[in-house]
């Protein structure tokens, strides 16, 4: 990697550590807030409980996803993936109307970085402080904030990993056996895992992910348009820059609004100058807007030299809101969400899956009979219990009026408890075979060994309440003459 | 400054890995239920639980995006 090219040259360029200003302002109180609440939200909703178990589990072993008072099977995945192509839309529809607001607001990268450096102000200091303590020789005093500042991190970052973990495995649980000191290998392994990922990602590389690993980074520019609301610097009204005493009126000595305060730039957590234009490196988080909205204050000037606005208004054109891509991402997201909510509403909460007895494939019975065995798998996915009924549904029974297929006994009903799969082993029989009145050939590989075999259907319908059904087809082997 | 480059694309690396793996691990056990392949070897004591599967799956589907996606950054080092 000696002779790489310029542009890599400068793309991997060497990392500077960046030592993010603390600013306060309107937006600054919002991406707190806003950090609040998804913070509180990752860490409280593992503990919140709902008709008697953790409101939100993705219960790996017994394979079943809670949520509040849905619950979610592996045969459910597809709402599972609707719910993840939402998401990637809703993005995409975000990102044309207002730009990276996910990248400023809600990102966990995001998020927990500023928890991070929180915690970084807490034990070594602001911005100038840090910047010496960092340049400073080793000391004890040195030596006892950055302790302290690891201890920190390091707890918290156990204690996201533990959350997380808290998410798959009821989290009560897994609480009591870590006071018990008996916690599985794999659950200690992923809390560390977890956790070590969100030490890395918020105590170490922060922006780096947003600059070198982030995919999102790279392609939110394509969802861009003249009309996207971004982070802008009014270079009309802000250039010439240059720096001025207070009360001076800058147009006396031929300067523009900004001071060259260079505010901007130490606030920022990606270490960028918005003042160039808009770069990819920009994360929208609006710090920026705080940090000159304040200097703007304290000089007397107008707000806004640094603002959300769209590339068109700061050429002084009209914007749309309305705009063909906006609403082409609008209307996909409305149907997919309208038809999530439909499928959902629609979705029968009882599946069944019928196996035939592997053993045996018939067997012939005294009264001259034939029998096979099948085992019914009844899921009830509902919040409640329900009692199924099983009938037969099968071909050939009801067009002679006579009933050929039979169980036994003739209806079987099995309660299920909620949210289980109940395995009933069910029995049914018919007369001999016989291929001149059986509607059903075969030619399959039994036929040749003198076995027919017929379709049948499973029919299973909750006593207590009509229309909860599911049907399962499975086939009826018996001897041919 | 090779150092940096070279920590930056191991990271990337296993980054991209890790996010294919996840993709991989979540499409492969919606369909395959671990419980009959732990009930299979339960005399072995080899997995004892589901949890192990799908520990060992995820790593596994990690450990080969990781192989193509090293590999593929290895190649592509002018
Ligand atoms: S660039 Fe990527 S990692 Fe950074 S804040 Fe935006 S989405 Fe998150
Ligand atoms: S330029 Fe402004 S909005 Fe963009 S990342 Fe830096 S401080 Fe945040």
């Amino acid at each position: 990697m000696t002779d790489s090219a310029p542009l890599e040259e400068s793309y991997y360029a060497a990392h500077q550590k960046v030592y993010p200003r603390e600013m306060s302002g309107t937006f600054s109180r919002l991406r707190i807030t806003a950090a609040w609440v998804l913070l509180g939200l990752f860490y409280g909703l593992p503990w919140l409980r709902w008709e008697g178990r953790q409101a939100i589990l993705f219960d790996l072993p017994a394979r079943q996803f809670h949520l509040f008072g849905l619950t979610l099977w592996p045969q459910d995945f597809v709402f599972l993936a609707w719910l993840l192509v939402i998401a990637a839309l809703s993005l995409f529809f975000f990102t044309a109307v207002a730009g990276r607001l996910w990248c400023g607001y809600a990102c966990p990268q995001t998020v927990w970085t500023e928890v991070f450096l929180w915690m970084e102000r807490l034990t070594e200091g602001d911005r100038s402080r840090r910047m010496k303590l960092d340049a400073a020789p080793w000391s004890a005093a040195k030596l006892g904030r950055k302790a302290l500042k690891q201890t920190l991190w390091v707890s918290f970052a156990l204690w996201t990993g533990f959350t997380f973990v808290g998410f798959f495995t009821p989290i009560t649980e897994l609480a009591a056996r870590l006071l018990a000191h008996s916690v599985s290998g794999w659950e200690t392994f992923w809390v560390l895992f977890y956790g070590f990922a969100t030490y890395g990602n918020a105590g170490f590389l922060r922006e780096q992910v947003c600059k070198y690993m982030c995919p999102y980074a790279r392609f939110q520019s394509a969802m861009f348009d003249r009309d996207t609301l971004i982070i802008s610097y009014d270079a009309a009204r802000g250039e010439p820059r240059g720096s001025r005493r207070k009360g001076v009126d800058p147009t006396t000595r031929g300067l523009g609004s900004c001071t060259d305060c260079t505010l901007c730039v130490q606030v920022c957590p990606t270490g960028i100058d918005i003042r160039n234009g808009l770069q990819y490196e920009c994360i929208a988080c609006a710090a920026c807007i705080d940090a000159c909205d304040s200097v703007m204050d304290h000089m007397g000037y107008p707000r806004g030299l640094i603002r959300y606005d769209t590339q068109h208004r700061l050429e002084n054109r009209d914007t749309r809101i309305l705009r063909p891509r906006v609403l082409v991402y609008g209307a996909l997201l409305a149907a997919l969400i309208v038809g999530f909510v439909v499928a959902l509403a629609l979705r029968q909460p009882v599946g069944l899956d019928v196996l035939h007895d592997r053993n045996t494939l018939y067997r012939n019975l005294s009264s001259g009979e034939i029998e096979n065995v099948y085992l019914l798998k009844i899921m009830n996915k509902d919040s409640r219990p329900h009692e199924f009924r099983v009938t037969l549904n099968s071909e050939g029974n009801d067009d002679e009026g006579s009933l050929r297929h039979q169980l036994d006994p003739r209806e079987p009903k099995f309660l299920v408890p909620a949210g289980e799969v109940f395995n009933a082993a069910v029995r049914v029989r018919r007369d001999a075979w016989n291929d001149a009145t059986d509607p059903i050939e075969t030619d399959e590989p039994e036929a040749e060994s003198g076995v027919g075999a017929a379709e049948i259907h499973f029919v299973i319908s909750a006593t207590d309440q009509p229309g909860l059904t599911a049907r399962a087809e499975s086939r009826f082997f018996a001897p041919r003459d | 400054m090779p150092d940096a480059l070279s920590g930056r694309r191991a990271l990337t690396v296993l980054w991209c890995a890790f996010l294919a793996a996840s993709v991989a691990t979540m499409l492969f056990f919606a369909f395959v239920d671990p419980s009959p392949v732990v009930a299979l070897l339960q005399p072995t004591a080899v997995i004892p639980d589901p949890t192990t599967l799908y520990s060992l799956g995820f790593l596994f589907f990690f450990a080969v995006c990781a192989l193509a996606a090293g590999l593929t950054a290895w190649l592509l080092t002018p």
